[in-house]
């Protein structure tokens, strides 16, 4: 019995680490009109993606300066956009790279200050009706199928906290690892609804080098719909 | 195999049962020697998979229709990449618990419970690897082998030069694509596989010579205007009785003639 009760804990505190979910309902697509062989709720027939800017939440003292934090930021983004082109064959625009007074109206309009206030409605409000709504219009303005929110906790390289983490009998790694550091969300333009999600949390993140390898969270993504398929 | 030799010693503390004890080291050691050459030699196709080669070849047989001033032929080159059967490497696992679990029986105490523990975890941990494994390579075979993908590429090919705007004078070609690479194949990172396709087109025109180019929907070597293979875990390939594999097939086929029809004169 106490074999059995320590393999379900080992195995509910792996399973915690990642967290990954697909809709099963009809994903649909705007930026074109083919009739594809895919399942109807496969992701990758969010072809063309809009790439909001990857936000980063980085612990006091990491980055020098807010550059270095912005700097930080689109090294990630690169990392996301080499991998989804690439190795999933996504077609990705940026947000940031449309007309910054379009964006900044759009979020005005939407009772959004900025990108920042915007983040914080992610990913848990965004399926209320104003979250939906954001994504529609910054989805259908860039003529995109989907919406891809990234973002990251940096954490702080553990020193004595090793040492507590013995002391607590494993209870701050077992946090650690039920608390996603990184995440990445895909939202349908169609609806505004969260149709695909991939949350980590960086086992050992404390010993690892900054930055992280961001690239695994899409592993298990379908390919995006191939051109050669649109009529 | 280290394992259970570095444990043999401690059986002799016990030499009423030290016949028994040589007994099931050398069994041990036997079972242990025969996985670990599993792995070595080079893999002994089964008759299952030969089976499902034969049925994949007998799906895509050379397929040849006209259209226009067009003879396209579409043809297999190769077999169907299928991957090993994997789950056979769990087969050894319910021995080796069965195994520990009786050496648990005769040893000291001391020793008895990890042995017998591990004995119980590894027959039906074992079991279940093996027949979860199984389920996955059966998928996974019945899903590549039933695919008819010449027909499919041939069929595509011809509605495209059905669309195209060929004029009346064109001469008369022959379109051949041998399919040299198509199925699933192990991929890096490790414990990831790509479904891969790769074909030589050839055109040959009368009294004008012969066009040739390789297509290639490969990783790391896939043509400039080709979309990236599929790449995924084998459980993702053999979810819902291999769908996305079928998904796949049918849109690399797709994929295969637009890209056939771009580079024909």
């Amino acid at each position: 019995m106490k074999y059995a009760l320590s393999i379900f804990c080992f195995i509910s505190i792996m399973s915690a680490c990642s967290y990954h979910s697909e809709t099963e309902d009809p994903v649909e697509a705007i930026s074109y009109n083919s009739n594809v062989t895919r399942k109807a709720s496969s992701v990758g027939k969010l072809r063309r993606l809009a790439f909001l800017p990857v936000e980063v939440i980085a612990y006091k003292g990491r980055y020098q300066t807010s550059n270095d934090l912005l700097s930080a930021a689109k090294a990630y983004e690169r990392q996301c956009l080499d991998y989804l082109t690439h190795v999933k064959g996504y077609d990705i625009v940026f947000i940031s790279e449309s007309d910054p007074e379009w964006a900044n109206a759009i979020l005005e309009k939407n009772g959004f200050k900025n990108l920042k206030k915007l983040f914080d409605s992610f990913p848990k409000s965004v399926s209320e009706k104003q979250g939906s709504t954001i994504i529609q219009v910054i989805g259908r303005n860039l003529g995109a199928d989907g919406v891809l929110v990234v973002r990251l906790k940096e954490e702080k390289p553990w020193t004595w906290h090793g040492i507590l983490n013995i002391a607590l009998m494993n209870l701050p790694l077992i946090y650690q690892l039920s608390s996603p550091d990184i995440g990445a969300w895909v939202y349908e333009t169609a609806s505004g609804r969260l149709v695909w999600k991939q949350e980590e949390a960086v086992f050992g993140a404390g010993d690892k080098v900054m930055p992280f390898d961001v690239q695994w969270l899409f592993k298990e993504m379908e390919n995006a719909i191939p051109v050669q398929m649109l009529d | 195999m280290d394992y259970y030799l570095s444990i043999t010693p401690m059986l002799f503390f016990r030499s009423d049962k030290i016949p028994a004890c040589i007994f099931l080291t050398i069994f041990l050691a036997t079972l242990a020697t025969a996985g670990c050459s599993t792995h070595k030699n080079p893999p002994v196709e089964s008759a299952a998979l030969r089976q499902s080669q034969n049925l994949f070849a007998a799906n895509n047989p050379v397929v040849e229709k006209q259209t226009k001033n067009y003879r396209v032929i579409v043809r297999m080159a190769t077999r169907a990449e299928i991957p090993e059967e994997f789950y056979k490497m769990w087969a050894l696992f319910p021995a080796e618990g069965a195994g520990s679990l009786a050496l648990g029986l005769i040893a000291p105490p001391m020793y008895a419970s990890a042995l017998v523990v591990g004995g119980i975890l590894l027959i039906p941990g074992g079991t279940f690897g093996y027949y979860h494994d199984k389920k996955i390579w059966e998928n996974i075979q019945k899903a590549i082998s039933s695919r008819r993908f010449t027909s499919a590429v041939c069929s595509n090919i011809i509605e495209k030069l059905d669309k195209k705007q060929i004029y009346n004078d064109r001469l008369e070609s022959t379109i051949e694509i041998a399919v040299q690479i198509f199925g699933i194949v192990e991929a890096t990172p490790k414990n990831r596989s790509c479904f891969v396709v790769s074909a030589l087109i050839t055109q040959t025109i009368k009294e004008k010579g012969v066009i040739r180019e390789n297509l290639k929907i490969i990783q790391n070597d896939r043509s400039p205007d080709a979309p990236p293979p599929q790449c995924t875990s084998l459980s993702e390939f053999a979810a819902d009785d291999g769908r996305l594999i079928k998904d796949t097939a049918a849109e690399f086929a797709k994929v295969l003639a637009v890209m056939t029809v771009d580079r024909i004169e």
